[in-house]
């Protein structure tokens, strides 16, 4: 008897657990860690398309700081589309300084529910990417696609839309290292360095072998690492020299709500 | 010339030191909470004004093709003019005059459910593209309002326990800061909602 009741027990916790990809009910998916720009946890791409797409979302925020976001999901836990992709947005951060991030999310067509799809809009998006707009990206250029069963043309060809609504709108703020900042460290290595070199002398002077030709080798060069150059610095940001692949992480984007929502 | 000042004398002056910094430092951060209110606020003012600029316009759309429909329309039109009337500004944000705001508000949505229920039964109005946009404006204006309320709320409640708590709520009634209300919720505001076309 106690034999049977183990077996179903684990069975309810390994079905549980294996949720823990999609929603249970009433959350927001898990921000994804490694952070990544295509979250295709309904499985509608193909490994191939899921790359290729990931490349070129992570590509396009590297060149212009704008993150675009797409989810898939087989349920919703009872929300509201609309308002699990603002979560989304909202909890994982999508987007940079500017709140210049997207939010595409899609929930499959499945035997007993329509599909759905919505566009989440970061604050500083709204200006370009109106209410009206998403509705008429979703209405050209998502929908007609995922009639057909054509998932990746439809999302593509969207991103590819928003992507050249929104070029040349944000761009990176190259951060200048605050001089003040740069000038303090400095001074105050230079006092561990005298402190420190005046402790040495000290101390090899009672000491017998000491003194004369024998000198510290401590380098104190900390590199362009520690001034942070010219390039962006901050948490999860990425930035140097040519791209080197691989997504830097949501910025922390905020969202207001707006967007549109379309079905099939 | 009197001897130095008495050791205890200096520890008085030290400890009120002490206590006037903390005072200090306090008050400022009282006053950063209570902007980040303001500033709330003011962005739920926004979209709500968002939502009633969309009003004329959806208003004349209907009208041409739901003549029948005088009642519904005008109904909407009222709630918008009674909204618009109740306006508070950052400072009085009490329980009474934020009730008195959201009933104006609520009132105004009930008023365009209808509205939307109403237009379910006309076929050219759902077609044109026009109310489509308009639609699709509307609900992005509720969303938005949703989460701006929800935002609002978030900064009242640290700006609330920041006044409430001991020893701040010493400074907080010395300085006059008073909490400030929040919005209620609307039941099951996160479920789609669904429309029930059994009239």
């Amino acid at each position: 008897m106690r034999h049977i009741v183990n077996r179903r027990f684990l069975t309810v916790l390994t079905v549980l657990l294996t949720c823990g990809m999609g929603l249970l009910s009433g959350q927001v998916p898990e921000k994804p860690y490694p952070p990544r720009l295509v979250n295709d946890l309904a499985g509608m791409l193909t490994q191939a398309e899921n790359d290729s797409l990931e490349e070129e979302l992570v590509k396009y925020d590297f060149r212009t700081s704008t993150q675009i976001c797409v989810v898939t999901l087989n349920d919703l836990g009872g929300m509201d589309i609309m308002s699990l992709a603002y979560k989304i947005g909202e909890s994982w951060g999508v987007g940079n300084e500017a709140n210049n991030g997207v939010v595409l999310l899609i929930k499959n067509k499945t035997r007993d529910s329509r599909g759905e799809v919505a566009i989440a809009t970061g604050y500083g998006t709204e200006g370009i990417l109106t209410d009206a707009v998403c509705r008429r990206l979703i209405e050209d250029d998502i929908l007609p696609h995922f009639r057909e069963g054509r998932s990746y043309e439809g999302i593509h060809q969207a991103c590819q839309h928003i992507e050249g609504l929104l070029d040349g709108e944000f761009e990176f703020e190259e951060e200048e290292p605050d001089i003040w900042v740069v000038f303090g460290i400095m001074i105050i290595l230079a006092i561990v360095a005298i402190v420190f070199f005046a402790l040495l002398i000290k101390y090899s002077k009672n000491h017998p072998d000491g003194g004369g030709g024998k000198g510290p080798t401590i380098i104190i060069g900390p590199g362009s690492g520690l001034f942070g150059g010219g390039g962006r610095s901050g948490l999860g940001s990425f930035g140097g020299g040519g791209f080197s692949g691989g997504f830097g992480g949501f910025g922390g984007g905020h969202f207001g709500g707006g967007g549109a929502h379309g079905s099939w | 010339m009197a001897k130095s000042i008495s050791k205890s004398t200096l520890i008085l002056i030290a400890v009120i030191a002490v206590i006037a910094l903390w005072g200090v430092s306090t008050y400022n951060s009282l006053v950063t909470a209570d902007e980040s209110v303001t500033n709330a606020w003011s962005q739920v003012e926004n979209v709500y004004q968002r939502r009633m600029d969309l009003i004329p316009n959806l208003v004349k759309t209907v009208q041409g093709a739901a003549d029948f429909e005088r009642n519904t329309l005008s109904d909407v039109i009222e709630a918008r003019s009674k909204a618009s009337s109740v306006q508070i500004d950052a400072n009085n944000l009490t329980e009474e005059n934020l009730a008195a705001f959201q009933q104006a508000q609520d009132g105004l949505s009930a008023a365009l459910n209808r509205l939307m229920v109403v237009v379910e039964r006309y076929p050219e109005l759902k077609a044109n593209q026009n109310f489509i946009e308009l639609q699709s404006q509307l609900e992005g204006t509720e969303n938005r309002i949703t989460v701006e309320r929800q935002k609002y709320n978030d900064v009242v409640k640290t700006y609330n326990a920041g006044v409430r708590k001991f020893p701040r709520n010493i400074i907080a009634s010395l300085f006059n800061f008073d909490t400030k209300a929040y919005f209620k919720a609307a039941e099951g505001a996160d479920k789609a909602p669904e429309v029930d076309f059994n009239f």
